[in-house]
């Protein structure tokens, strides 16, 4: 048997395709997949740059930083205005959350009654915001809910809106909450007028309390506390180192500061009028009661020194 | 810019009709015979060589040399060859047993075509020889060339023609 030489393998596939005939639509057939090749081109890009947009669009949500999960909705406007100083400004009332970005913490203070009334803001920011956090508007709660951040100084219904519509009308305290626009009123007898008070949270518990100067005596200021209750009522709270006191003689002194969801209250004596021996209780609200937080401490305090006063109001705007 | 590129493409696609043409008059009989040795059905050699120009067409802005555009079809060709005794593979591997005395689903799709000794005999060799023969004495390319169509080494192409050669004279003796 002699091998297959390569010029006969040639001749034997070329006889057994030669006779091929193609069919002779074959160019058409070559044009009209072209053309739908075209027609495709373009609906396919589109969609490929479509799904692309999609896929960045879902890679950004979902990398992107979530800041809050509760449900806000818009603050109430505030009609009231003490005095001729307008309220802190709008923006701090509809864009300020209570602890998610820089808050403006306005102060009440009202010596001069509501006529006289003053309304000063500072910007206290509470937390540092996140880069990138959203703007919160103020959340609206309800009464018996319980709010769980602190209320900024002026917010006694834990709205994130300043109540500023506050009177007195010889035999009650009168508040009008910004929430619901409704009012609340507490029997209260003593109070001082033209009104003198501030709002701001004791207890840290997201709504303030209302420290309002009653009658003193012997050149001393009082201070009683009203809280908003979580039913609504306003109830005028009464036991522990209530009422605060202010002042200072030759013989003794008492003051008190409220920071870190406390209130401290300092009481000082002295032999020489100079040197007091001061007494430092920390006071914890919970409920409608204060109950003192560890123990006493003692300190000096030489009024020819440059130290802070003890015997002075340091809470909200006092 | 936009208006720039839009007539280069234009350009392209111009030149890509212009050489569709010629290419579809001087080489697509001989393409489809090329592919009637590789494949079985002449169907399926006309589309797989009808998609070979589709595609090279398509491809025609990117060729590197224009001039190789028939190398650059006759690789597609079998490289689309390839791929449809592929798939034709694995239907068969999954293709229900046909009852004892029926044709199998091979001879069945064979019985399609028309067939001669030949071919016959090609289609019994494995793949890689078959196309090393048929790109060899067929398409007359040279080993180097045939190589770079089969992605392989000029030393394999020369093993697998040596052997299918050899397979070939074996089932062809009686023809000569």
């Amino acid at each position: 048997m002699s091998p297959l030489r390569p010029e006969e393998l040639q001749a034997l596939l070329h006889a057994a395709v030669d006779d091929l005939r193609p069919a002779p639509d074959g160019y058409e057939r070559i044009r009209a997949g072209i053309d739908r090749r075209r027609r495709w081109r373009v609906p396919a890009y589109a969609a490929g740059g479509a799904v692309l947009a999609a896929l960045a669009a879902l890679a950004f949500f979902a990398i992107s930083p979530r800041s809050h999960t509760e449900v806000v909705e818009p603050a109430s406007p505030v009609t009231g205005q003490l005095g001729s100083g307008a309220l802190a400004p709008t923006a701090s009332r509809t864009a300020s959350p209570p602890v998610i970005g820089p808050a403006l913490s306005p102060s009440l203070s009202s010596k001069g009654g509501p006529t006289g009334a003053t309304a000063t803001g500072s910007a206290t920011p509470s937390t540092p915001a996140p880069a990138g956090s959203p703007t919160v508007t103020p959340t609206r709660r309800a009464e018996n809910s319980s709010p769980a951040t602190v209320a900024k100084d002026g917010d006694i219904d834990g709205d994130g809106v300043v109540d500023p519509d506050i009177s007195y009308n010889g035999t009650a305290l009168v508040v009008t909450l910004s929430h619901n626009h409704q009012t609340r009123a507490v029997t209260l007898a003593g109070v001082v007028t033209p009104l003198h008070y501030t709002v701001t949270d004791l207890d840290d518990d997201g709504r303030g309390e209302i420290l309002v100067e009653v009658s003193g005596a012997g050149g001393v200021t009082t201070y009683d506390v009203v809280r908003l209750q979580p039913d609504g009522s306003l109830r005028a709270l009464s036991k522990g180192p209530l009422p605060l006191v202010v002042g200072a003689s030759s013989s003794s002194g008492a003051g008190f500061s409220c920071s870190g969801g406390l209130v401290q209250v300092r009481s000082g004596t002295s032999d020489d009028g100079t040197t007091y021996q001061v007494t430092t209780t920390s006071w914890r609200l919970s409920g409608v009661t204060f109950a003192p937080v560890g123990k006493a401490t003692t300190t000096s305090y030489d009024t020819t020194s440059s130290a802070a006063d003890p015997f002075t109001a340091r809470c909200g705007t006092l | 810019m936009y208006a720039r590129s839009a007539a280069v493409r234009s350009d392209v696609d111009r030149d890509a009709d212009a050489a569709l043409t010629a290419l579809y008059s001087e080489h697509y009989r001989s393409l489809i015979r090329l592919a009637a040795l590789l494949l079985d059905d002449i169907g399926q050699c006309e589309e797989v060589v009808q998609d070979a120009y589709i595609r090279v067409h398509a491809a025609w802005g990117r060729l590197d040399d224009r001039d190789k555009a028939l190398a650059y079809l006759r690789q597609t060709v079998v490289n689309l060859a390839r791929s449809t005794l592929r798939r034709r593979l694995v239907a068969l591997k999954h293709a229900p047993k046909p009852m004892p005395d029926a044709a199998s689903a091979e001879e069945g799709a064979y019985a399609r075509v028309e067939r001669d000794a030949v071919v016959a005999a090609l289609r019994e060799l494995p793949r890689r020889q078959r196309e090393a023969v048929v790109l060899r004495y067929y398409a007359d390319m040279s080993e180097a060339d045939a190589a770079s169509v089969m992605g392989c080494s000029v030393g394999s192409v020369k093993a697998y023609t040596s052997r299918g050669l050899a397979s070939l004279g074996t089932k062809l003796e009686g023809l000569r």
